[in-house]
């Protein structure tokens, strides 16, 4: 589903609906209505052209319209001609273009035993071994035929041959099982002739149906039609059936996406590294580390494939290359990545420049993240990025790069495996002057940040807060429970949280400010100021800011004190306070102080709605 | 009452009928769509949308609504439900009661 629905995504929404409907339900009846549905659209919203010629040994023809409307989901106008059944050779011995026939641009042979070697079936009353056997071989010679045959008169254009699947029904599969002449040894010679075709044959591809075929369990069967029409597929077969096949065509009409851009926390890792340390990081032989180590090796077998991997992380640069150095189980390495990008600029910026560096347009480009947020502000900004998972399991992730159709292609050759280094040498490009709509973005995701004091309703969360922030965190200071509940408590504090909520849901408490009366009169001094690093680059830090400053002037406060401590984790931080419009009054190596007086009250952000609620926590 | 019939639904999507046909209306001879390709097509979708299989005297008798309803009917399928059961559990096709358009779902074609 999610594979269809990435093919037409630039479909109306009409027909998308009527397409995703009609294959969910696998109703024929929905089918032919989505096909008349796409067949309203225009030339232009249709794809290419396309034109490909189905012979086969069993009937074809009653699939016609599944088989249309998948090919038109590659999205392509597609034309089909379903040659007549068991004319295979005849069919190609009339060329693939004629003064009648328009040329071709792939041809398709669907066949299987039941026709091609029905003795297989009855090997006792067909001469078992020596018959069977011989039988097999005549048909080797026969397949190799055809593709003498359509090279002959078709050139270069693609063939494609199925692989014969298991039948439809047979008996005594014990049996079967156990001499080189029985039916699954059979099957299997055949289908290995067809895969060196493919190998030895530049124009020779091969549709592995006797893979689908095992993978849909005999829910793909109808045996009663096979001998009413000889059309042996359900009603949810055919529409399986149909998609797998247009799946092995699409990359003749789409090309692959050529980079994969992929974020880190979460993702190549359990754990969040700014948060829960090198330590915290959940990699390797164990659930829910071997998940991660799954996910990449997926995404080494891509590169070695030819995609280039883009490393897309909000962390601090020496943090990852160190995770990268010194974790053991590590699948990939650092330079694996073609384009590493980690800092703390938005990541559709940061894959546009990735894709500068490329020279890839951003349609060759696929992202996966495990942050709602992000792929949000990627599926905004970056419309042409496909997304391709969801949510933020891992386990999810991994099963999308299993069944993604994105990275198809139908060679392997060695240019592929150099464009990989070739990503590397290639010059950076100049950077487009593209800016971003970044707060048209942050207004769609509709935050509300609510504000509350700290209590005993959220000490718990506040006192994790300070144990775990590293990158946002002004101060890093440790504080235990209880003494968070002091702070909070003494005369003259302020000690807000910061909940946010948008439309994903309830993201819970992700900010924090701590100020406690400073010894001048009327001053305040900021003893902790920190957000989580889930909620970076959404702006959230100033509807903190703006509830901390209008507090402290309504109680009368006329200057702030502020103290940067550098930590080696939190240079995201180093200039925030100069960035408020305060003062640096001392600094020496490693800590920054700052004052700012008078005070005036503040605006809370355009793109947040800030509920002030005093009362509750 | 109409639109609570699924086979009816079915066969006016499958052939692309006016909305407005009658039920008795649809039979093989005055449907021209409905050729021998189509019969096969028509057939999967039959047993995949009730999850059933004809037997083989039962498919050289689904010629008509009529005929399709009749032979339905007496393999115990319900025309009220939707095609909810196409990933269902098995024998779903005899709960009434889940079908989004009639949550009281009793009525069956039969009733016209």
């Amino acid at each position: 589903m999610d594979r269809v629905r990435h093919w037409i995504e630039h479909f109306p929404d009409r027909q998308k609906a009527a397409v995703l409907e009609a294959v969910e339900s696998s109703s024929l009846a929905r089918i032919r209505h989505a096909l008349r549905t796409v067949e309203e659209l225009e030339a232009t919203q249709r794809g290419p052209a396309f034109r490909v010629e189905l012979l086969g040994t069993y009937s074809l023809e009653p699939l016609r319209p599944v088989l249309q409307l998948a090919l038109n989901c590659l999205p392509s106008r597609a034309t089909l001609e379903i040659g007549p059944l068991d004319a295979i050779e005849t069919r190609i011995a009339q060329g693939a273009s004629g003064a009648e026939r328009e040329a071709l641009d792939a041809r398709v042979v669907l066949w299987r035993t039941e026709e091609l070697l029905p003795e297989v079936f009855y090997p006792f009353s067909n001469g078992f071994p020596d018959g069977i056997i011989s039988r097999r071989d005549q048909l080797l010679g026969r397949i190799e035929g055809v593709v003498r045959l359509h090279q002959q008169t078709a050139g270069e254009m693609p063939l494609f041959l199925s692989t014969v699947p298991p039948p439809v029904g047979s008996s005594n599969p014990v049996l079967a099982a156990q001499h080189r002449a029985g039916l699954f040894s059979i099957l299997g010679s055949i289908n290995q002739k067809l895969y060196e075709l493919a190998t030895e044959n530049s124009s020779v591809y091969v549709i592995d149906v006797a893979a689908w075929a095992s993978g849909q369990g005999n829910s793909h069967e109808a045996v009663g039609l096979d001998f009413m029409a000889r059309q042996p597929f359900s009603a949810a077969g055919q529409v399986a059936f149909a998609f797998y096949l247009a799946r092995f065509l699409r990359p003749l009409i789409v090309p692959r996406k050529k980079a994969l851009a992929i974020d880190l926390d979460n993702t190549l890792w359990g754990g969040v590294l700014g948060e829960d340390g090198l330590a915290g990081l959940e990699i390797g032989p164990e659930f829910p580390g071997n998940v991660h180590l799954r996910i990449q090796r997926e995404l080494l077998e891509l590169k070695e494939r030819g995609i280039a991997l883009v490393l897309l992380s909000k962390n601090n640069a020496t943090d990852v290359e160190e995770a990268f150095s010194s974790l053991p189980d590590m699948i990939l390495k650092l330079e694996d990545f073609a384009v590493r990008k980690v800092n703390w600029e938005p990541k559709s910026q940061n894959l546009r420049a990735a894709a500068a560096e490329l020279r890839l347009g951003l349609d060759s480009f696929a992202f996966i993240d495990d942050s709602d947020y992000e792929r949000e502000q990627m599926r905004q900004l970056n419309p042409r990025v496909l997304i391709l998972n969801q949510n933020s399991d891992p386990l999810r992730t991994l099963n999308t790069l299993w069944e993604t159709d994105a990275f198809d292609s139908l060679f392997l050759t060695k240019e592929d495996r150099q464009r990989q280094h070739d990503y590397r040498v290639r010059q950076a490009r100049e950077i487009g002057a593209h800016q971003d709509d970044l707060e048209g973005f942050l207004k769609s995701l509709e935050m509300a940040a609510i504000i509350e004091p700290v209590g005993p309703g959220n000490l718990d969360r506040v006192a994790n807060l300070l144990a775990k922030t590293n990158q946002f965190n002004l101060t890093t200071r440790r504080h235990s429970r209880a003494e968070v509940a002091r702070l909070a408590e003494a005369a003259g504090s302020i000690a807000l949280v910061l909940r946010l909520r948008d439309k994903f849901g309830e993201q819970g408490i992700i900010g924090l400010v701590i100020a406690i009366a400073g010894q001048e009169e009327q001053s305040l001094i900021i003893d902790s100021l920190l957000v989580s690093c889930r909620a970076l680059g959404r702006g959230v830090e100033h509807a903190l800011w703006a509830a901390t400053v209008n507090r402290a002037y309504q109680k009368g406060v006329r200057k702030l004190q502020a103290e940067y401590v550098a930590t080696g984790k939190n240079s995201l931080v180093a200039d925030f306070y100069d960035k408020l419009g305060f003062r640096q009054v001392e600094g020496n190596g490693s800590v920054k102080r700052y004052e700012l007086t008078p005070l005036a009250p503040r605006l809370y952000p355009s793109w947040i709605n800030a509920i002030d609620e005093p009362d509750a926590g | 009452m109409q639109d609570s019939d699924a086979l009816l639904r079915l066969l006016r999507e499958f052939f692309n009928l006016p909305p407005d046909v009658q039920p008795q209306e649809i039979t093989q001879n005055a449907v021209a769509a409905w050729d021998s390709l189509a019969m096969v097509q028509l057939i999967a979708d039959l047993q995949g949308t009730f999850r059933i299989d004809f037997d083989v005297d039962e498919i050289g008798r689904l010629r008509s609504y009529e005929e399709i309803r009749a032979t339905l009917l007496k393999k115990d399928v319900s025309l009220v439900r939707q095609r909810a059961a196409a990933c269902g559990p098995e024998g779903i096709q005899q709960q009434n009661s889940r079908d989004p358009d009639h949550p009281r779902g009793s009525q069956t074609v039969s009733s016209h």
